[in-house]
């Protein structure tokens, strides 16, 4: 039963893996196409650099050693993928669950002999699978992109490494997002507030970058405990690997917790909701 | 295992912040029954099914379904019943086959493909259509094709007519017999009590999140308000019909027109009404408002 909920779910997210898994198969090719120009004017680039204001990193993320591939791939690829796949992430996590929810369809399918825990695992392990279809997609096109280039000579078991923290990182906004969703009233304010935290944390991180005294702030962000980049040419660090993947299990549970115990709502009712200024009539109780 | 009670529901509360949606629901269901539940809207009618399914939980009282409690065990109570929700959703990218696959996958594929073709014919549902371009009758079908399709213990149909036409509405009601004949319990909630008298053993009358009664359904038009106009061959005294139970409404200037009032059994009324010359007899089937008015009226008289 657990298969057919994970079934459906990848089946329902399939637009969405083919839709992001491509751009990101296609945005390493197209970069990568271009490194063996960029190498051969590598210092020259790195003086360039080293003129614009660091500001620029709030955006771009470090510039150093653009020439070199893992300063090129860390600027043009891992530097940007939490933020980008990040949005994915939450929007895919804040719906896994709620969605059917919101939809009126979760009371039709729990009357099935299937239990809230089962329901959870496959729908939350079918958003888990489909982030790593993405990046696997993302992983075969940087390893074919490979061979485009005279200079990038990576091997897969660098890229894989790299690939892995981010998958952890995007792993974590997804939790926070599931977990937001059996908090908040609906899943329109848990991708809200999750791609808020998600920004946040983007731009505290690189924020960090420029102004030494939000080191504190950035600590609070989980990019900033491990650049993909970093892998390509270190051993992976499990001490801050392990906590990301202790805190995504942490939310999940949450999650898990939480689903176990509330009443699942048919459509329109909801927990509680936010009372925002101007607004027009009583809110709606639900029906009984 | 035979169990006393397919239903046990015992002061069952449930509360919504603020809101008392059950303030404290007793109901029996015996196995083999049909059994109608009958409310006008927010009286409780979904929450006390819901509660059956563990969809929400109450906060007091007791509930049994088959002898297991819903919230212990709920997927041994899904197991054995088929439901039908009363606002029914389904996945619009599918077909109705499709989304009666997905749900019977879910069931653990007791349904055989031949009953699910025989129900889909039956209600005359087109299984290969998409579910985006069905009408709100067809979709209902496919709810009710689910419902039945893994040949359940118990049936529990909320508003299981609703959207059909009443061509289809009486081949429903056929089914539903048909069912229960097998042993199957079934457990539904109506707003219409021309269905309600046709089907059930027995009617729950929920009011306010409470269940003021269990009757049989005749007794629901026996002791509710009649209004008869009856139109005789000459002038007639109108006080002289005014016995027990019946009360005149209105008389015409002419006084060969009459408007009655009649409760309870209309035995009295029709042997009071033979010593008059009768030209004509209407008798206005009461509503559902006006049969829970009655059952909701107040000792003081207000309703």
């Amino acid at each position: 039963m657990m298969l057919a909920i994970l079934f459906h779910t990848l089946r329902r997210l399939r637009g969405a893996i083919l839709g992001w898994g491509l751009s990101l198969t296609l945005m390493p090719i197209l970069s990568i196409s271009l490194f063996d120009t960029l190498a051969s004017q590598g210092e020259n680039l790195d003086k360039l650099m080293a003129t614009y204001p660091p500001e620029m990193t709030i955006v771009f993320g470090k510039i150093s050693g653009i020439g070199t591939p893992v300063g090129f791939l860390g600027l043009e690829f891992f530097g940007l993928m939490p933020f980008l796949l990040g949005i994915f992430a939450v929007i895919a996590g804040a719906g896994a669950v709620i969605a059917d929810e919101e939809a009126g369809i979760l009371d039709l399918l729990l009357a099935n002999p299937l239990s809230r825990t089962t329901l959870f695992v496959g729908r939350t392990l079918g958003v888990f699978l489909a982030l790593a279809a993405i990046l696997g997609m993302s992983l075969l096109g940087m390893t074919l992109a490979q061979t485009l280039s005279q200079e990038m000579n990576l091997t897969f078991g660098q890229l894989l490494r790299a690939f892995f923290p981010l998958y952890v990182q995007v792993s974590l906004f997804t939790a926070l997002a599931l977990a937001l969703s059996m908090l908040l009233p609906g899943r329109s304010l848990a991708a809200m507030t999750g791609g808020l935290i998600l920004a946040a944390s983007y731009f505290a991180n690189s924020m960090a970058d420029v102004n030494a005294s939000l080191e504190s702030v950035a600590k609070l962000s989980p990019i900033y405990y491990y650049p993909s980049s970093q892998a390509l040419v270190e051993k992976l660090d499990w001490t801050p690997l392990s906590i990301l993947i202790a805190l995504t299990i942490a939310l999940v549970g949450l999650a898990w917790w939480r689903f176990q115990r509330r009443d699942l709502r048919v459509s329109g009712e909801s927990l509680w909701r936010l009372r925002l200024p101007f607004r027009g009539a009583k809110a709606n109780e639900g029906g009984l | 295992m035979t169990v006393q009670y397919a239903i046990h529901a015992q002061n069952l509360v449930k509360n919504y912040g603020s809101v008392q949606a059950l303030r404290g629901v007793n109901l029996d269901v015996r196995p083999g029954e049909i059994f109608g539940f009958l409310g006008p809207n927010g009286a409780g009618k979904t929450t006390t099914i819901r509660c059956m399914l563990d969809l929400i939980r109450p906060q007091g009282g007791t509930l049994t379904v088959l002898g297991i409690n819903p919230q212990e065990d709920p997927v041994a109570v899904r197991e054995r019943t088929g439901y039908l929700p009363g606002e029914l959703n389904l996945y619009n990218n599918y077909t109705a086959r499709g989304m009666i696959n997905l749900l019977n996958h879910l069931g653990g594929n007791h349904a055989d493909n031949a009953y699910i073709n025989e129900l889909a014919k039956r209600l005359q549902l087109t299984l290969d259509i998409p579910i985006k371009n069905l009408s709100k009758g067809n979709k209902q079908k496919v709810g009710l094709v689910q419902a039945f399709m893994h040949r359940p213990e118990l049936l529990i149909l909320d508003e299981p007519t609703q959207g059909l036409d009443p061509l289809m509405q009486k081949e429903v009601l056929r089914l539903i017999r048909e069912v229960r004949e097998r042993g199957t319990t079934i457990f539904f909630s109506s707003h219409i009590i021309s269905e309600v008298e046709f089907l059930a053993d027995r009617v729950g009358i929920i009011r306010q999140g409470e269940v003021v009664e269990i009757i049989a359904p005749e007794e629901l038009r026996e002791r509710a308000l009649r209004t008869v106009q009856v139109r005789f061959k000459s002038p007639v005294d109108a006080q002289t019909l005014q016995v027990d139970g019946i009360s005149v409404l209105e008389t015409n200037a002419a006084g060969d027109r009459v408007s009655l009032r009649v409760t309870g059994e209309m035995d009295t009324f029709i042997k009071t009404l033979a010593h008059f010359p009768v030209r004509d007899l209407e008798i206005e089937r009461p509503s559902l408002e006006e049969i829970f008015l009655q059952f909701y009226r107040e000792p003081g008289g207000e309703a």
